[in-house]
């Protein structure tokens, strides 16, 4: 067990002449809720991408828990405990909502193949499954809807529903990337519980976020991401007050134009 | 007495019903597939003539085809043109594996099976340490080659003439020579084939093919190893593919290049796409309703082709997404005709 779940060192990610990320290291300590904040086009979400292995590093090594993850595929890096979100509703459209659930338990489901074509047995490892999953579908609030096809959720409701696939993987670190858009304030409110409740079973939690005030409230420390760089990192109150910041991303309220 | 211990065999007991309650379910499954058998058998005697049950065996042996193309199109997700090739391979080899090293049939259908399986699933290894978009190319290799081998190598497989005097079916010395007796052999294979698409179409591998066609990112990040699971889906279709490939060859009696064309791989995949992408019932009752149309409308020569075209465009305009998808919006109003009667 190391100190920092995980670790960035010098990692850069080129796109042809584009310098998306440039020279990034960071930690995140166990346990922590971090937010990553920054202008549109700041590298976000590549970063998110270098760290699932969407993307490839021009320079630069990722640690999950102290083990070199960035030459892995994307599914052996969740097998190291990796789990995210995606920006835009990221759910299996013609599976139910329960299904849905389901693919996340793929790491931890014991069934093989053999037992899916033994009568009996396959029925009562399915009903176990079925019982976490609606445990998790619980928890965002999607327990009615879990018969229905993903694909006639709202858009909020997709959200959360990739949410809870990703939070049945039982990760270690979880990446989430803009939570709360698309989301209305009852669901926004419901999530927060649900990120903190996350970090409670002892879940590092890495998120995206425009949405201040929550980032504000649920975060214990904020990264501020420009043009690829980490130009400052600390407690929320103390980036707020950081001028770089304002002058690249908050900005302030009743400024000279 | 402490409490625990009088508590414990009621605990045994309820723990003892819920198992045995899952493995009633299992047998009713099993109970209704076998329903589903007797009825097929029951069907024999009402076939007016030769014709129809020919046509039956057809469909059948091509509905197995058509689940293992739904394993790999409909499940997974991969565009494959060497569905008609492992067929052929399937056909093929049950065949000289009867005629010239004298293997039973269940020996010889197993091998085809078997064989069907491996191919397919080199050519998954292959298509797969590529891009997906180039897939396509991959399998039409195998097509290509299959076929250049079927013509050229006509010592062992009749060459372009064809492969004359396939033996027929046989089991434990019971010979499927006429087509009812056929019939009845295909029945149960045809049943169980349906039984483990379905089974399979449920479970946690299933269920991750499903995935990585619907959405490969949060597959991925489920921890699924998309690349096994297609190459899994090409093993597995190929198996049906080279059963179906085996019937063909023992029901028909002859093989030659033409009957494993192109236009077979292609008609499979239309199949599967009209009975709705990943639904089993879908696929097969596609089948059923392709097989007999087409054999309705040959009367009118190379026309059928025209007729296909517009049926095929008829079924995108009414139901895009397959016959399958039919089925929830005609339950409902089924119910309420039945309801309106009582």
């Amino acid at each position: 067990m190391t100190e920092h779940l995980l670790e960035l060192r010098n990692v850069s990610v080129r796109f042809g002449g584009l310098q998306a990320l440039d020279d990034v290291s960071l930690t995140v300590p166990r346990g922590e809720i971090r937010a990553v904040i920054g202008p549109n086009g700041s590298g976000k979400t590549t970063l998110l991408n270098a760290i699932s292995g969407f993307v490839r590093l021009a320079r630069g090594e990722i640690l999950l828990d102290g083990r070199a993850i960035h030459r892995l595929p994307s599914h052996r890096r969740v097998q190291a405990g990796l789990a995210r979100t995606f920006q835009s509703a990221s759910v299996f459209g013609e599976l139910d909502l329960i299904d849905n659930v389901r693919v996340g338990l793929h790491r931890t489901d014991p069934h093989s193949l053999i037992d899916a074509f033994i009568p009996g047995r396959n029925e009562r490892l399915s009903a176990e499954t079925r019982r976490t999953a609606m445990d998790h579908l619980r928890a965002v609030g999607l327990d009615t809807h879990a018969a229905s096809l993903a694909d006639s959720l709202a858009y909020g409701q997709q959200r959360l529903l990739d949410f809870a696939r990703a939070a049945a993987t039982k990760p270690a670190l979880i990446l989430l990337d803009e939570p709360t858009a698309g989301l209305n304030s009852t669901e926004i409110e419901r999530l927060r519980g649900d990120i903190r409740r996350l970090r409670d079973l002892n879940t590092t939690v890495v998120l995206i976020e425009h949405h201040m005030p929550f980032v504000m409230d649920l975060c214990d420390t904020v990264t501020v991401l420009n043009f690829g760089r980490v130009i400052a990192s600390g407690r929320p109150a103390e980036v707020r007050a950081d001028p770089a910041v304002v002058a690249s991303y908050l900005g302030t309220r009743g400024a000279k134009p | 007495m402490p409490a625990n211990l009088r508590i414990a065999p009621k605990v045994r007991r309820l723990a003892d019903a819920y198992d045995s309650s899952f493995r009633v379910q299992g047998l009713a499954s099993i109970a209704r597939y076998t329903l589903l058998i007797v009825v097929l058998w029951s069907l024999l005697p009402l076939f007016p003539a030769q014709y129809q049950t020919r046509l039956a065996n057809l469909v059948l042996v091509q509905a197995i085809a058509a689940l293992g193309v739904n394993i790999i199109l409909g499940y997974a997700g991969l565009i494959s043109i060497a569905h008609a090739a492992t067929m052929a391979i399937g056909a093929y080899a049950s065949a000289l594996l009867m005629m010239r090293l004298e293997w039973p049939f269940a020996a010889a259908f197993v091998g085809a099976c078997v064989l069907g399986a491996l191919v397919s699933a080199v050519v998954g290894i292959l298509g797969t340490r590529i891009q997906t978009n180039y897939f396509l190319l991959v399998t039409l290799a195998l097509a290509g080659s299959v076929r250049l081998i079927i013509v050229n190598e006509s010592g062992l497989t009749g060459g372009p003439t064809g492969l004359f005097g396939v033996p027929p079916a046989e089991l434990f010395g019971w010979v499927a020579e006429s087509d009812s007796a056929f019939y009845m052999l295909v029945v149960p294979i045809a049943a169980l084939a349906l039984y483990l698409a379905q089974r399979l179409r449920v479970s946690r591998t299933g269920r991750a093919m499903i995935a990585l066609r619907l959405n490969e990112p949060a597959a991925l990040m489920s921890g699924i190893d998309v690349k096994r699971y297609r190459i899994a889906a090409m093993a597995l279709g190929g198996a049906y593919l080279g059963a179906s490939g085996s019937l063909f060859a023992h029901l028909v009696r002859f093989l030659g290049p033409e009957s494993f064309s192109l236009s077979l791989a292609l008609l499979l995949t239309l199949m599967v796409v009209v009975g709705g992408i990943g639904s089993n019932a879908g696929t097969v009752l596609s089948v059923a309703v392709l097989v007999v149309v087409t054999a309705q409308i040959q009367d009118v020569g190379n026309a059928w082709v025209f007729y296909y075209g517009v049926l095929i465009m008829a079924m995108l305009v009414v139901a895009p997404r397959g016959l399958a998808s039919i089925v929830p919006l005609v339950r409902p109003r089924l119910a309420a005709l039945v309801g309106r009667r009582r």
